[in-house]
């Protein structure tokens, strides 16, 4: 039986008849759930989103070095958020924010962050560029991922660009990571992007700078690469 | 896996979806037909809604439907626990 048919026949009024046709037809619908054929969901929408993002050639790669199951539930759910943004259903991508914090707390919720913006693949990608071998990329990747709040810094109109030199100087010296991230999108925040990263780069000479820029969306990427690490 | 939308699907005949699959609803909430303690979701803990709910097999899998719920039984049920 088509399940259009199934759900149809739902409605047809709950009269005794209608009830018993119903009751015969959910009757082959649990054997097929059983045996592992079919689920039940409010909505196939996000399934199936959810299914198609799980068939990115980026997670694919990106589950050759992330391990952690939160770490790839996270950086899905970051794809998610991504359409919900594309498609301005920003109620959703809201909700799915505080729901991400509520799971898994500031860290979870920053890697999701990262995860759509776009961050994380671009970060692989210059890895790639220069690794010699599978576990420093390993490794490196997942130090990201393990202290984000001390290797990555989001830029906000607000910001004042002398207190962000400071700050991402300060980060730099105690931390010493072997890459430094630093985002922002939009006109006023990648302009102070811009001058921060200026005014540092010749104070920070043990690093090396990539940028990347994204006009559609006014999004600009800094990377702050350990020279060491990079030359290997 | 074949989908089956219940969105449509009025609340009396979901309710007789979650007494066949061994569960039962207070009219807002799957509950157990024991104890009547509305059902959580593994994931999230969220109380499960009839207006909301996924069903997956693999010892009938009762969740919220929402990103998180799904992305992880996915993860779970396809790349292993």
């Amino acid at each position: 039986m088509d399940p259009d048919k199934f759900v149809e026949n739902a409605f047809k009024g709950m009269t005794e008849g209608a009830i018993t046709t119903f009751k015969k037809d959910l009757k082959q619908y649990i054997e097929r759930f059983k045996s592992g054929d079919l689920a039940f969901i409010e909505n196939t929408e996000t399934i199936k989103e959810i299914e198609n993002n799980r068939k990115k050639p980026e997670l694919k790669l990106l589950r050759r070095y992330i391990k952690s199951r939160e770490y790839l539930l996270q950086i899905q759910i970051g794809y998610h958020l991504k359409e919900l943004e594309e498609n301005k259903k920003h109620k959703a991508l809201n909700q799915l924010l505080d729901k991400v914090y509520s799971n898994w707390g500031a860290s979870g919720r920053r890697i999701a962050e990262i995860s759509q913006r776009g961050i994380l693949s671009r970060y692989l990608g210059l890895l790639l560029q220069d690794a010699n071998d599978e576990k420093s990329l390993e490794e490196q990747i997942n130090s990201l991922l393990d202290n984000l709040d001390k290797y990555f810094l989001f830029i906000k109109a607000e910001d004042k660009p002398k207190d962000l030199e400071r700050k991402l100087i300060n980060k730099l010296d105690a931390n010493s990571p072997n890459t430094m991230i630093v985002f922002s999108r939009g006109k006023k925040p990648v302009s102070i992007a811009e001058k921060t990263i200026d005014s540092i780069k010749n104070k920070v000479l043990e690093y090396n700078f990539e940028m990347q820029f994204e006009p559609n969306t006014y999004q600009r990427y800094d990377f702050i690469i350990k020279a060491i690490s990079h030359s290997l | 896996m074949e989908l089956i939308a219940m969105k449509d699907l009025p609340t009396e005949s979901k309710t007789m979806l979650l007494r066949e699959l061994g569960y039962d609803s207070d009219g807002k909430f799957v509950v157990d037909p024991k104890t009547r303690e509305r059902v959580r979701d593994r994931y999230t803990n969220d109380e499960v809604k009839l207006s909301n709910m996924a069903i997956f097999p693999g010892s009938t899998v009762l969740l919220d439907d929402n990103p998180i719920s799904i992305a992880s039984y996915l993860e779970d049920y396809q790349n292993g626990p």
